[in-house]
């Protein structure tokens, strides 16, 4: 239509006859002034962060490729001779394994667990009693955790108290010093103490559920299970994935209750390779080894939370 | 059909209505079952510090015990072997100056980034986020090394100035998001009335955001009370580690000597985030909620 | 007290122009109300007057002095912004004196000018109160308060009655006119409420698309609406357009011819016109009388139109009517109720009839105050 031309010449006209370039260049150093009084501000911040937080990430990949070591130099350039020695380790592997199988555990137990606990204690009397009472694990610290839980697994512990009560004859599984039983043990105090945060997340995401689709499931004659099953847990999905997210990474670099719980165990540096790692650099020296660990657990926990980011933005498009 | 209503008896209909929460009694069994397995452990954690290391030899493990003196025995000993009062002090003060530092530079940064205009706004905050980003284990190496060349190895302001760096990012996450709701107009009034920018900041913004500060120093200072590893990484000493650190030493060498004891000093580490927790609970769960 | 003067004021946004170089001298001590639709730059403009925008090109004078480069606080201006910006945190005693503080004035002088402020907005129970706890009209006068107190020599206002609802903002808008009499101070009003820029304004500055389509009182506004945008934005309900075209009639003279009814030229009234010339012709609701209802007009042309609908008002009715092909409304003083394709005859009052050039919308009236 003319009129929109006429407009846009004259928006044209406009900008030659004030020199539009000129108006840009004040806006733009106007705007550059403005950036040192927001430097001002955030300069303590990027102090603090970029001296401790990311001149180390940057400093630890740049060892991983030297061959320093407690006593020798570091600056002898060896490429990625520490990366291939690591995956020659047997130790590495185990702890490899042992990793992954923390992830995949703190992915289904506590999410699992917290979901159906979630759903128990919807709307009942007392909910937020419950609420409190599960949580509350969640307010001591894992290093506490760890020492309770690991006289709890202790041979004339809790755990095989009571199943002997329940057995009948004495039980004196050391549950901490066996291979086969020490992850799985581990990881049973992890949930301990982490469906309660998961529950709580999960209980804000379903109250956060509009009811208007589950009235209509209702009327429309669905059983509680399958509403549940069809219109409730779709649209739980974003929150789900953050919980998931926020359980495999608490798993992934649990530290505290390895260091104390594992410490029985002879194996105890295959645990995981937040362990190993710890082990490698600050018990055998090996400085630019245990770099080259960091850096891969690095690059798996930087692999997750990509995933994460992906999956998060599907499950919100869904439900959308 | 006005007077029938009197004849309705109210007190049964509100006891229908307050039962029509999902389950009635059934699930409430349930959830009581649940619950009572699930604290186990803290019945158990209260029982064996109130016995004896004879006592705890002697009886089962849920076992009420005899009397509530022998915690006086525990916590005696375990303070002196592990050095638990020196700990408490590390810890708390790591916690206080930390915590509290860290909220206000993140306040300030998020200032920055949210209420003045200039250039990749977001590319800043990412530099500062980044710092959350990375697993803790890749700051380890490279700060212990540090920390012993330049010679703040086993010291109190190391440790401070660790935990200040790291409890930064999230607060920066959590208020930026929160300013950049804050009504903007307000800035441009105080501005009108002659303010500066730092006078914009301490006298307009920064009084309104009282209650997401609040909540992140309690998240902050709860997670600096619960470090082990970097206590254990850069500051082993007994003098500068803190309570988690003591207790896990105290662990490791003692745990042959009595569980009672080693359950008490874990009771004695616990006991002040517990009372943070069961005070403001509401803060905490502010604090979460805003984060979630 | 002061004199404000905008010289080819432009803002540009990117490579947008928001404000496309306006020209505008506000004398001392005058109300001037700045109106137009969203998005016409008013508030642009008043920002840039308040100093929270930056002024691309042109200069702005205050006193005569030019204060582009100027911050807020030494270019003597004070603004009640739309949604107050009280300080949550503080009280209303607080909220007021903050500026005055900054400022560095003596506490004796802060309290006298606190307590003036309080004593004509009526704010003396609430001083010691939260914005949370007060209503929106207390609000809006705390607000108000907090500018009087610098005593400036500009007031600034953004919209300010726009969250209130309607009967407040009745109220509001004559407690405003009430203050700015008695403070006797140059004022500078945007908003997009034509109503409030009629009662409150000494001089109306109507905007469109970054330029001002027209300068002048309510009256003359009102009265000789410098293009087709102006006529229509002013006055509620809006003029009635009927589109058309001039034509000659039978002994030669010129008239003009709409869809909806055929009228002679008044006399005098219009620039030179040629027949076959497209025009638009406006006329306002109270221009067209339903027979009976109101004043006859001295030149009338009657009409007869068929009702589509009506709005009761309670004493008087707007009833929308069908002449020829066109819908227009008429306004009925002393209503009675009125049925569905009733014909209704009417008068026209062909005095008051205006003429705009259809396809640049620019009034055709002999003298218009177009710019």
């Amino acid at each position: 239509m003319s009129m929109n031309q006429t407009s846009i010449e004259a928006d044209r006209t406009l900008l030659a006859r004030i020199g539009v370039d000129q108006v840009a260049a004040r806006e733009r150093r106007g705007r550059r002034r403005n950036f040192w009084t927001a430097f001002a501000f955030m300069a303590p911040a990027l102090a603090l962060v970029g001296g401790l937080l990311l001149y180390p990430v940057a400093f630890n990949i740049y060892l991983s490729f030297t061959d320093w070591r407690k006593f020798s130099g570091l600056d002898t350039f060896a490429g990625f001779k520490n990366y291939e020695r690591l995956f020659g380790q047997v130790y590495f592997m185990d702890a490899a394994v042992n990793t992954l199988i923390w992830v995949v555990a703190s992915l289904i137990f506590p999410v699992g667990l917290g979901l159906a606990m979630a759903i128990l204690l919807r709307g009942i009397r007392f909910e937020g009693v419950f609420k409190n009472l599960i949580f509350l694990p969640r307010v001591l610290a894992p290093t506490a955790v760890g020492v309770i839980w690991y006289y709890v697994y202790a041979p004339g512990g809790l755990i095989n108290h009571l199943l002997s009560v329940v057995s009948g004859h004495p039980v004196t599984i050391g549950w901490l010093y066996q291979s086969d039983t020490v992850t799985p043990a581990i990881i049973a105090t992890h949930v301990w103490q982490t469906v309660g945060i998961v529950m709580v997340l999960l209980l804000l995401g379903l109250s956060a559920i509009p009811k208007d689709p589950v009235e209509a499931a209702q009327m429309d004659g669905a059983k509680p299970w399958q509403t549940y099953r069809h219109v409730i847990l779709p649209m739980l999905t974003p929150t789900l994935v953050v919980v998931s997210i926020i359980s495999v990474l608490a798993g992934f670099t649990a530290f505290d209750l390895l260091w104390v719980m594992g410490a029985g165990y002879s194996g105890q540096r295959t645990l995981s390779l937040v362990v190993y790692m710890y082990f490698e650099a600050f018990q055998k020296g090996g400085w630019a080894f245990g770099g080259a660990i960091a850096v891969v657990i690095g690059a798996l926990v930087l692999l997750v939370t990509w995933i994460q980011a992906a999956l998060q933005a599907k499950a919100e498009r869904m439900v959308r | 059909m006005a007077t029938a209503l009197d004849h309705l008896d109210y007190d049964a209909i509100e006891r229908r209505e307050r039962r029509r929460v999902r389950g009635g009694w059934g699930a409430v069994t349930l959830a009581a079952l649940v619950s009572l397995i699930w604290l186990a452990p803290f019945y158990y954690l209260l029982v064996s510090v109130f016995k004896s290391s004879a006592e705890y030899g002697s009886g089962n493990p849920l076992a009420l015990p005899h009397g509530f003196a022998p915690i006086l025995d525990n916590a005696a000993r375990v303070w002196v072997d592990a050095q638990l009062g020196v700990a408490l002090f590390n810890s708390a003060t790591y916690g206080l100056i930390g915590a509290s530092v860290a909220v206000l530079v993140a306040a300030m940064a998020a200032f920055g980034l949210t209420r003045i205009d200039f250039p990749r706004r977001t590319g800043w905050f990412m530099l500062i986020f980044a710092g959350t980003v990375f697993p803790f284990q890749m700051y380890l190496i490279p700060l212990f090394f540090t920390y012993q060349q330049i010679g703040i190895l086993n010291t109190r302001f190391g440790m401070i100035l660790f935990y200040c760096a790291i409890c930064v990012p999230f607060p920066v996450l959590v208020l930026r998001n929160f300013m950049g709701q804050l009504n903007r107009e307000m800035d441009e009034a105080a501005r009108m009335d002659g303010a500066s920018d730092w006078r914009v900041f301490v006298s307009i913004v920064l009084p309104n955001c009282k209650s997401p500060m609040l909540a992140l120093f309690l998240l902050q200072f709860t997670w600096i009370w619960n470090d082990l590893l970097f206590s254990t990484v850069l500051g082993n000493s007994p003098q500068i580690r803190s309570v988690m650190n003591a207790l896990q030493v105290f662990q490791g060498a003692y745990a042959s000597v009595g569980p009672n004891i080693s359950l008490t000093g874990a009771l004695i580490a616990s006991l002040p985030t517990v009372a943070l927790f069961l005070l403001l609970r509401r803060h905490f769960m502010a604090g979460l909620g805003v984060s979630a | 007290m002061a004199t404000v003067a905008l010289r080819d004021l432009v803002k540009l946004y990117g490579r947008h122009p928001a404000v496309r170089g306006i020209d505008l001298e506000i004398a001392d001590r005058e109300f001037v109300v700045f109106v137009g639709p969203s998005g016409c730059g008013k508030s642009t403009t008043l920002r840039m007057i308040a100093g929270l925008e930056t002024i691309s090109h042109g200069e702005l004078l205050i006193d005569g002095r030019v204060v582009n480069d100027e911050p807020s606080r030494e270019r003597g201006v004070a603004m009640v912004f739309q949604t107050y910006a009280l300080y949550p945190h503080m009280t209303v005693r607080q909220n007021m004196s903050f500026g005055l503080k900054l400022a560095g004035l003596p506490k004796a002088e802060i309290e006298s000018r606190v307590a003036r402020a309080v004593e004509v907005l009526e704010l003396g129970p609430y001083l010691d109160r939260r914005p949370s706890q007060l209503s929106g009209g207390q609000r809006q006068r705390v607000a108000m308060g907090r500018a009087i107190v610098r005593e400036p020599r500009v007031f600034l206002f953004d919209e300010p009655l726009s969250n209130l609802d309607a009967k407040l903002r009745n109220q509001m808008r004559i407690e405003i006119k009430r203050l700015q009499k008695a403070l006797n101070v140059t004022t500078i009003y945007v908003t997009h409420d034509q109503v409030e820029a009629m009662t409150l304004a000494d001089r109306i500055v109507v905007m469109k698309d970054g330029h001002i389509a027209q300068v002048g009182s309510p009256t003359e506004l009102y009265d000789n609406p410098a293009d087709q945008f102006v006529a229509g934005f002013i006055g509620a309900p809006a003029m009635n357009f009927f589109p058309g075209e001039i034509e000659r009639d039978a002994t030669g003279g010129l008239r003009m011819r709409t869809a909806a009814f055929s009228a002679p030229l008044a006399e005098g009234r219009f620039v030179p016109l040629e027949p076959g010339r497209r025009i638009t012709a406006g006329l306002r609701p109270d221009d067209l009388v339903p027979v009976g209802h109101g004043m006859p007009p001295r030149r009338p042309l009657e009409l007869e139109g068929s009702v589509v609908l009506s709005e009761m008002l309670g004493g008087e009715s707007l009833v929308m009517v069908r002449l020829g092909d066109q819908e227009a409304i008429a306004r009925m003083a002393q209503p009675r109720p009125v049925v569905t394709d009733e014909r209704l005859p009417l008068m026209l009052d062909t005095e008051r009839l205006h003429l705009f050039d259809a396809a640049t919308g620019q009034s055709l009236r002999l003298g218009s105050a177009a710019r």
